[in-house]
């Protein structure tokens, strides 16, 4: 009989069940499939000419959502020379809206799992194919395989998994010597993988975070129409007052039109909150009387058809609720608020030879609060075309314009939506 | 000595040669090179009968460590699905560095340590005072023994021994490690190691 000590016979073993292999059981990988099925589809490699696509896509709809909210220019050159006789009165600034801004938020159901299903670590290890004769494999670039360190005088511990470049295993974090048999979850957090361990609810959480680029478009039924004052603008320190009237006789109001970004972050697997930045673009046309008065002299008096314009920018807020979600289509309830601030608040006076441009800055906040539902449809694994319905309520004390005349509105949004960071 | 053992396939052998049959007619022990990254990069994709064609390739092997952690073939299974499904659904994460089945044992380890755990594996154990390099006579039958028979006895150890013998002996866990990853001092896994290395060979003798 041969001698041998615990290394040699560590090693025999590790040479004989190495590379031990095993039959699996038949049925095996039918439930592998299915729990795969079960598992949310797995998140696919995005082939190139689906990105390119989707920066056609996003170019697209930011063109459109330009060349719907870019300002008619004026024929004339707005310089506001009959308005110099009144210095303080703003003068006109050329507005150039700022880059696709929408109203966003919406549950995005293909949202995936944070990437952090990457927050385990990675534990990739260069594993030595050993060969049966106890040999390491080419592939193993450690140094040789040798038995674990059996005492404090044998510092010879295994080098399988300590080559340079490998997250050495204590990086695992500890497991309590007391703890209890817990479920799965509540022992998740020791392993690694654990954001992988293979949990209904974990894999079929959509997590993540989407980002929105869309426009809206509300309703301008059968608003108030009525006359007034609509603007007055008074010189501090002069004697000096221009004012807008509206005669209530004829007016228009256009659609209202909103673009913008969001983003959405999934609380859980329904549930979301949503938050972004939004324009909005409002025009009304009427027939009114542009008048200057200086030291009680009437300077100007135009009267004529007067084209109004506010332009907002909001943060809206909201939550999303799923109700349906599938591979292709899903469906889901939102609910929320947005609070805006007029940028721009301005009017053009038509009148012979030029036109009288006009700008009250207006003061406050526009608030509103909506509710709505949507469907999106999934065009790739990143990108999703949502359309959301939705009724909205608006309130502040704001320029006149359709929302004050009819602050319920109908609206229809519509746009893209991408989905980043969540990993499935 | 002689030691059984499967007779290893040419490494490189086609797998695609059976392709959208779903199963290979061969069964490579070994993924590598252009192969191995064309398989995982339709596997990311969700290609299902790339899937199967990896799972045959790697099915032998995984079971076979899952039974050395389980000690039986029902529990072995359970590990073996969930441990592929963890793999399938994590394996965008693996960046080529490494082997593969190196990346792929870790998961299939860590999925049975974390059944394990929740069943208590170990009971506590009064560490050896000393440590000694035991020094034994390998038994005859040794010679004899093939892999299967080795991996029965690995399987009938007590649940901590056979732990703490599968990640140290064959992983190749240090023992701070896996006091560590299981929750138990440096020294109980050494006298756990020597235990099961004990028993083993007392198994062995039995023959």
């Amino acid at each position: 009989m041969q001698e041998i000590d615990n290394k040699e016979f560590d090693l025999l073993v590790r040479g004989m069940m190495q590379d031990a292999e095993e039959e699996a059981p038949s049925e095996a990988w039918s439930a592998i499939s299915t729990g795969l099925d079960r598992v949310a589809p797995m998140r696919k490699r995005v082939p190139m000419s689906w990105i390119y696509r989707t920066v056609a896509g996003v170019a697209v709809a930011a063109g459109l959502a330009a060349a719907i909210i870019i300002p008619r220019k004026d024929s004339s050159d707005p310089t506001p020379v009959e308005i110099a006789a009144n210095p303080d009165i703003s003068p006109i600034q050329p507005f150039t809206p700022s880059p696709e801004m929408s109203d966003p938020t919406h549950p995005s159901p293909v949202t995936t799992k944070p990437s952090g299903g990457s927050t385990g670590r990675n534990l990739l290890a260069q594993a030595p194919i050993v060969q049966n004769n106890g040999s390491p494999s080419q592939e193993d670039t450690t140094t040789p395989v040798d038995t674990p360190a059996e005492d404090s005088t044998s510092e010879a511990e295994s080098v399988v998994t300590s080559s340079p470049d490998e997250t050495p295993l204590t990086a695992l974090a500890p497991f309590p010597e007391e703890e209890s048999p817990s479920t799965p979850d509540e022992t998740t957090h020791c392993d690694p993988f654990a954001v992988a361990q293979w949990d209904e609810s974990a894999h079929s959480s959509s997590q993540g975070l989407s980002l929105t680029v869309g426009g809206n478009l509300q309703s301008n039924g059968d608003p108030t129409q009525r006359g007034g004052i609509v603007g007055v603008m008074r010189s501090p320190g002069r004697n000096s007052t221009t004012t807008i009237s509206e005669n209530g006789t004829s007016s228009e109001f256009a659609i209202p039109l909103s673009v913008g970004i969001g983003a959405r972050y999934y609380l859980s697997n329904r549930f979301a909150l949503g938050a972004g930045i939004s324009y909005s673009y409002l025009a009304r046309t009427f027939e009114g009387t542009y008048r200057e008065v200086s030291d009680g002299q009437v300077t100007r008096n135009v009267s004529g058809q007067i084209h109004h314009t506010i332009q907002y920018i909001g943060v809206p807020l909201g939550v999303y609720f799923d109700v349906l979600k599938g591979d292709w289509v899903s469906l889901y309830l939102s609910g929320g608020g947005s609070v805006e601030k007029a940028i721009m608040n301005k009017y053009t006076i038509s009148n012979d030879p030029s036109d009288i441009h006009y700008s009250d800055p207006a003061g406050g906040l526009q608030f509103s609060l909506g509710v709505g539902g949507g469907v999106q449809f999934k065009l790739s694994p990143l990108l999703g075309l949502y359309i959301d319905p939705g009724i909205r309520y608006y309130f502040g004390d704001q320029p006149r314009s359709i929302r004050t005349e009819q602050p319920v509105t109908f609206s229809i949004e519509a746009g893209l939506r991408f989905n980043f960071g969540a990993k499935r | 000595m002689h030691l059984t053992s499967r007779k290893p396939i040419p490494a490189g052998a086609d797998i695609s040669a059976d392709e959208g049959k779903g199963t290979a007619n061969v069964k490579p022990s070994k993924l590598e090179g252009k192969v191995l990254a064309e398989l995982l990069e339709k596997c990311r994709s969700g290609d299902r009968s790339a899937q199967q064609r990896l799972y045959d390739a790697l099915s032998g092997k995984m079971f076979a460590l899952c039974l050395r952690y389980m000690g039986n073939r029902e529990s072995a299974q359970d590990i073996l699905q969930d441990g592929f499904i963890t793999l399938f659904t994590k394996i965008g994460s693996f960046t080529g560095e490494g082997s593969f089945e190196g990346w792929a044992r870790k998961i299939f380890v860590n999925t049975a340590l974390m059944s394990l755990r929740k069943n208590d594996i170990l009971k506590a154990s009064d560490p050896l005072e000393n440590a000694y390099d035991l020094r034994t006579e390998i038994p005859s039958q040794m010679q004899n023994i093939g892999y299967k028979e080795l991996l029965d006895m690995i399987s009938s150890l007590p649940p901590g021994y056979r732990t703490v013998f599968n990640m140290a002996v064959i992983e190749g866990y240090s023992h701070r490690e896996i006091a560590s990853e299981l929750g138990i001092s440096e020294a109980t896994s050494r006298s756990q190691l020597q235990r099961a290395r004990m028993m083993l060979q007392d198994k062995i003798r039995e023959l």
